[in-house]
């Protein structure tokens, strides 16, 4: 009786930000099909802003982590810990954010030495989702995470995560090496979770300003010869998953930039830019 | 002097009595009444408890012209009712356990205080409880309608919600194609 009674007289409107309160909190599938519901509900669920992004700066004694927002208030979102307690890192020495990618975060981390004196342990790989409090230690890499006794460097890695194509992610360990006194990227080691492995594959030189992007299946850096080198992917199973992550076969492209990058030169995922670089 | 003296002393006596008063009253747009406990609106409304500390509650009741007397009446229950409330283990453990989810289930009594509520108060609930800055009521309200939305065809959601179709027929057969997988077995 009631229900009948207060359905048709309903609350017309939800202002979005309540709309998307209650959407924020609907199981995958539940959100998906309220798509169906408009075109204001399917711009809800799609658009990507406001959006919360992990960024790490320096407080003048360590490297810190905490949540920038695109738009919005800019407080952290609710229901994840970005303190990353739920990590056992009071064992650990040190640890880094190297990147951060659609949720997930990568970070490098050290034990402390297992006597005060003793040789320093090697780093190593963990990622982890701080909204489920999840995290994985990675295998090592043929290279230790962080290495760098000048002549050869692997202290960038960037984290590839797509939860709208697979619920599997990539971690790519570049390697430089010294040219005249300059480091170019000489090879890329890719650990699939998938697989559980890591892969190695050597390639051209580029010199990196830093800044890595995955996006649509593709991991970009920027380089200092103003091209976004892109990782592309090949191979006969593209057709049947777009979207898939195939590392066969690659080749570094070059493609000169018609127009500025997003925030620091570093393509993002609300610019499209280096979606229609990749294109 | 020993006037003066008095007077002092009963502006005094006055100013403590408003300070321990544990209640502060609210209007509603409509100009209804409510009484509600001053620690819980303090503690569960960030925007109640800046008026509280900067002073900017009225003894004779402090306007809220957003918010209608049925929405108001429900934001002082809820608050009287967690001011009785003992708080339960789940509410004051800390967020840092290792295995709990950091949004906490609602407690039996704030489900059945939400469960109770016809649709056009629980969304007017949503609404003042949004405007109040009061978090945990947010919360228990939205995870109450996200609930309803549950195992609900897009025809019975717009219902829910009083929402029109603005799709064409056509570009809703797509979406639908493109999102075959969410409706699987319902």
């Amino acid at each position: 009786m009631e229900q009948q009674a207060t359905t048709t007289a309903a609350a017309p409107y939800l202002p979005d930000e309540l709309i998307a309160e209650i959407l924020s909190r609907l199981p995958a599938r539940s959100l998906c099909r309220s798509k169906c519901v408009s075109r204001r509900w399917r711009h809800l669920i799609t658009d990507p802003s406001p959006c919360f992004y992990f960024w790490t700066h320096y407080d003048g004694v360590q490297h810190r982590w905490d949540f920038v927002a695109t738009n919005g208030d800019g407080g952290p979102p609710r229901q994840v810990d970005s303190s990353l307690s739920f990590l056992p890192s009071s064992s650990w020495e040190k640890v880094e954010v190297l990147d951060s990618c659609n949720g997930l975060l990568l970070l490098r981390c050290c034990c402390s030495p297992a006597t005060g004196d003793g040789p320093p342990q090697p780093a190593f790989y963990v990622v982890c989702n701080p909204a489920t409090k999840e995290w994985v230690a990675l295998p090592q890499p043929s290279l230790e995470p962080g290495f760098d006794d000048f002549y050869t460097k692997t202290c960038r890695a960037a984290l590839g995560f797509d939860p709208s194509v697979s619920s599997h992610f990539h971690v790519f360990q570049l390697e430089e090496e010294e040219r005249c006194y300059d480091h170019y990227v000489s090879a890329v080691e890719i650990y699939s979770s998938e697989t559980g492995a890591w892969v190695r594959k050597e390639k051209r030189w580029y010199r990196l300003t830093g800044h890595m992007t995955f996006l649509n299946g593709f991991l970009h850096l920027t380089t200092w010869e103003n091209v976004l080198a892109t990782r592309r992917r090949q191979g006969p199973d593209m057709e049947d998953h777009p979207g898939a992550v195939q590392w066969g076969v690659w080749e570094w492209f070059r493609q000169p930039l018609s127009r500025p990058l997003g925030v620091h030169g570093c393509p993002n995922q609300t610019d499209g830019c280096a979606g229609d670089l990749c294109s | 002097m020993e006037v003066d003296k008095g007077k002092g002393e009963a502006e005094e006596t006055r100013k403590v009595a408003e300070a321990d008063r544990d209640t502060v009253t609210l209007k509603s747009s409509d100009g209804k009444l409510f009484e509600v406990s001053k620690e819980a609106a303090a503690r569960l409304s960030t925007v109640l408890a800046g008026m509280i500390a900067g002073g900017s509650i009225d003894d004779n009741g402090t306007d809220l012209k957003q918010i209608g007397s049925e929405a108001l009446e429900n934001v002082v229950d809820y608050c009287n009712k967690h001011a009785n409330s003992i708080p339960s283990a789940a509410l004051i453990s800390s967020s840092i356990s290792f295995n709990t989810a950091p949004f906490k289930e609602p407690e039996e009594w704030e489900r059945k205080f939400v469960d109770r509520l016809s649709h056009d108060a629980l969304f007017d609930l949503v609404e003042a409880a949004n405007f109040l800055g009061m978090e945990r009521l947010l919360d228990v309200t939205c995870h109450k309608i996200s609930e309803m939305m549950k195992g609900k065809s897009p025809d019975q959601i717009r219902e829910v919600f009083n929402i029109k179709n603005d799709y064409t027929k056509e570009e809703l057969e797509e979406i639908r194609q493109e999102l075959a997988w969410a409706f699987y077995d319902d």
